[in-house]
């Protein structure tokens, strides 16, 4: 059990996926990431919950769609990597206004948000990388 | 702290077993009522209605004795009349008329001839065609049946009828009844004697529904099976319960006999591996000397609900329902040992009472998450002391931990720790958690950050965990336990002794 999953809102049903389902997804994740071995937490917000982390943390005020918290230091080893929160209500919102598929959508961003905790920072190879997942979870799903 | 973790899962499967065991024995024991009332109903009813067709047939025979037919006689003329009589009712066996002077006439039936009886010294001398032998016909003692018909005509009021069972009154034993009335001004009586046959005959052909045994027994001992729609017979002997050659009513009969508050009453004998219901009801008509008795088999009166399928199947279902439950409480055995984490001590006011009660087994006080006070800056020993404790937690009986607070119980909150604020705080001690000890462990513990007088405390919650916590430093991985107030290190013996005992305890960890 790579990650360890906390609902801290109210079962969503624009949120696309059920317990079971998002941790296949965040194995699949970090399998394409090739950190295959990494252990994180996954916080399910909702705007609230987010906006709140957002400001303590960031100084940046309103709702986002990801947060990552990295958990090691430079040159710091061992399987756990951090914690990531994602809220619902963004995500669901997203969806909506820019019209993308809700699964690639959470992929994408959960990728994004993994990579970040694995230490890279954001650029053509980050950028490369949640491609790749994207894909990579896709191409699991649809053959399964 | 309220009912939680490894115990609120231990009491919930102790239910389910419980609630499985509990409904199937009730329904088990309801189950063999429900048939012992069932058996106990079926031979109740079946003796009453019956014994009512008894006294339908004394009702019919009764109606030959009209009074009339019988009045201002003489001698030849009733001897006439009397064979009229027992030609129009075969069960009749014989017929005595009696008078202020004792006997007057005896009429008994041999085959389709008529044998005629007079008094005469003491006995009764019989007068018969040729076709019947006189030493077929029976000795009678005068003086004793005269004696006995004067007690039956001084009790018996004109308009009454007196039935008795003969083996009291004329020493013809058990087979045989008689029907007494008075005719005329009421100085004469006419006593019928018939076979209890006609009364056995009437039975065999009656509807017994259910009932597989019917039997008359007389308070002698002796006993007479009713076969079920068996031809006509004219004649047949009561005999010992010994004699018979049907277990069933020999056992009941011998059970009537030996115990007289059976008899009206409804009772039960196994009997070949099988339970028999029996019930018993006076023949009225006859004083208590003649009784109607039933029986039948247990698993003949089992109806769909009482049957042994389904029984059977209730038991599958209750195993079945019960072995989900468990299976669904396994399923969700982590959640279920995590239910009320969160809720457990949130206020400050709890808080104070928990810290009042000071260390214990379950309760632990850390002042800083990661400043070392001595050194006077940050250190990675302090953070492990307070991570050593949550693994001791998980691998014993659960517990909290409370950081900043002093060992001696005062609450100094977390500035020494200078975290920005409380969720870094508590991010730096879920990053250690996650770190050190793994995030399946995260469903067992639960951090919140609590403001108690001011100052802020992370107060960690923690039920034991479905598998062993270890600490997990770089290379090395500890393992450590709850022993009083303190968290003690295993060795790798100790580790294995602790793993068979859980095994033993907990049935295996998962």
């Amino acid at each position: 059990m790579p990650a360890h999953i906390v609902r801290n809102t109210v079962a969503d049903p624009a949120f696309p996926l059920g317990n079971g389902e998002l941790h296949d997804i965040c194995d699949d994740i970090l399998d394409a990431l090739g950190i295959g071995d990494a252990e994180f937490s996954l916080k399910l917000v909702n705007d609230k919950g987010i906006a709140l982390l957002n400001e303590e943390f960031l100084g940046c005020s309103g709702p986002t769609n990801v947060l990552s918290f990295p958990a090691r230091s430079e040159g710091e080893e061992g399987p756990y990597i951090g914690e990531i929160a994602l809220s619902v209500d963004t995500l669901a919102r997203e969806v909506r206004l820019y019209g993308q598929d809700e699964r690639e959508h959470l992929v994408r961003l959960l990728a994004h948000a993994v990579l970040h905790l694995a230490g890279y920072d954001h650029g053509e190879e980050m950028d490369g990388l949640t491609d790749l997942a994207v894909a990579a979870v896709g191409l699991s799903s649809e053959g399964a | 702290m309220a009912l939680q973790g490894r115990p609120l899962y231990k009491v919930l499967v102790g239910a389910v077993v419980l609630t499985a065991l509990s409904v199937g024995l009730i329904a088990v024991w309801g189950v063999r009522s429900l048939r012992n009332e069932a058996a106990s109903m079926a031979v109740k009813n079946a003796v009453q209605q019956l014994s009512g067709t008894v006294n339908v047939l004394v009702n019919v025979i009764s109606e030959g004795g009209d009074q009339g037919q019988f009045s201002g006689l003489d001698a030849h003329d009733l001897q006439e009349r009397v064979k009229a009589v027992m030609r129009d009712r075969p069960m009749i066996g014989s017929v005595l008329v009696s008078g202020d002077d004792g006997l007057e006439l005896a009429v008994i039936r041999k085959g389709k001839k008529f044998a005629v009886g007079k008094p005469q010294s003491g006995s009764v001398v019989w007068n018969s065609p040729p076709e019947v032998k006189q030493p077929d016909l029976p000795t009678i003692d005068l003086t004793t049946l005269e004696g006995k018909l004067t007690k039956e005509r001084h009790s018996l009021k004109p308009g009454e009828f007196s039935w008795t069972s003969a083996y009291r009154f004329h020493g013809h034993g058990e087979s045989w009844m008689t029907i007494s009335w008075l005719v005329g001004d009421g100085s004469r009586m006419l006593t019928f004697v018939l076979p209890v046959s006609a009364v056995v005959n009437q039975l065999s052909h009656a509807d017994r529904g259910e009932i597989q045994e019917l039997f008359v027994f007389w308070d002698s001992g002796k006993v007479m099976d009713i076969p079920r729609g068996q031809a006509d017979e004219e004649y047949r002997d009561a005999v010992l319960p010994s004699e018979l050659d049907d277990p069933v009513v020999a056992q009941a009969t011998r059970m009537l006999v030996d115990d007289k508050s059976l008899r009206g009453e409804t009772f039960s004998f196994p009997l070949d591996g099988e339970v028999w219901w029996a019930a018993s009801r006076p023949l009225s008509a006859f004083g208590d000397t003649m009784y109607l008795g039933a029986a039948v088999a247990q698993s003949r009166v089992s109806t769909e609900l009482t049957s042994d399928r389904f029984i059977y199947a209730f038991a599958v279902f209750i195993i079945v329902f019960g072995g989900a439950a468990l299976y669904f409480l396994r399923r969700f055995r982590s959640r279920i040992e995590g239910a009320g984490l969160r809720r457990a001590y949130v206020s400050g006011s709890e808080l104070r009472e928990l810290i009042a009660e000071g260390e214990s087994d379950r309760l632990e006080f850390k002042q800083t998450l990661r400043y070392n006070v001595k050194a006077g800056k940050n250190g990675r020993e302090i953070e492990l002391a307070s991570i050593k404790t949550v693994t001791a937690f998980l691998n014993t009986n659960g517990g909290t931990l409370l950081i900043g607070v002093s060992d001696e119980g005062e609450i100094l909150g977390l500035d020494d720790d200078k975290f920005e604020n409380d969720d870094r705080a508590l991010l730096h001690f879920t990053n250690l958690l996650g770190q050190h000890v793994g995030v399946k462990f995260q469903p067992f513990v639960n951090a919140r950050a609590v403001v108690v007088d001011g100052k802020t405390v992370i107060r960690v919650n923690c039920v034991r965990a479905d598998q062993p916590a270890f600490l997990i430093n770089g290379q090395n991985e500890e393992f450590y336990v709850r022993s009083g107030p303190a968290s003690r290190k295993l060795t790798v013996r100790q580790f294995y002794e602790y793993i068979r005992s859980s095994g033993k305890r907990t049935g295996g960890l998962s």
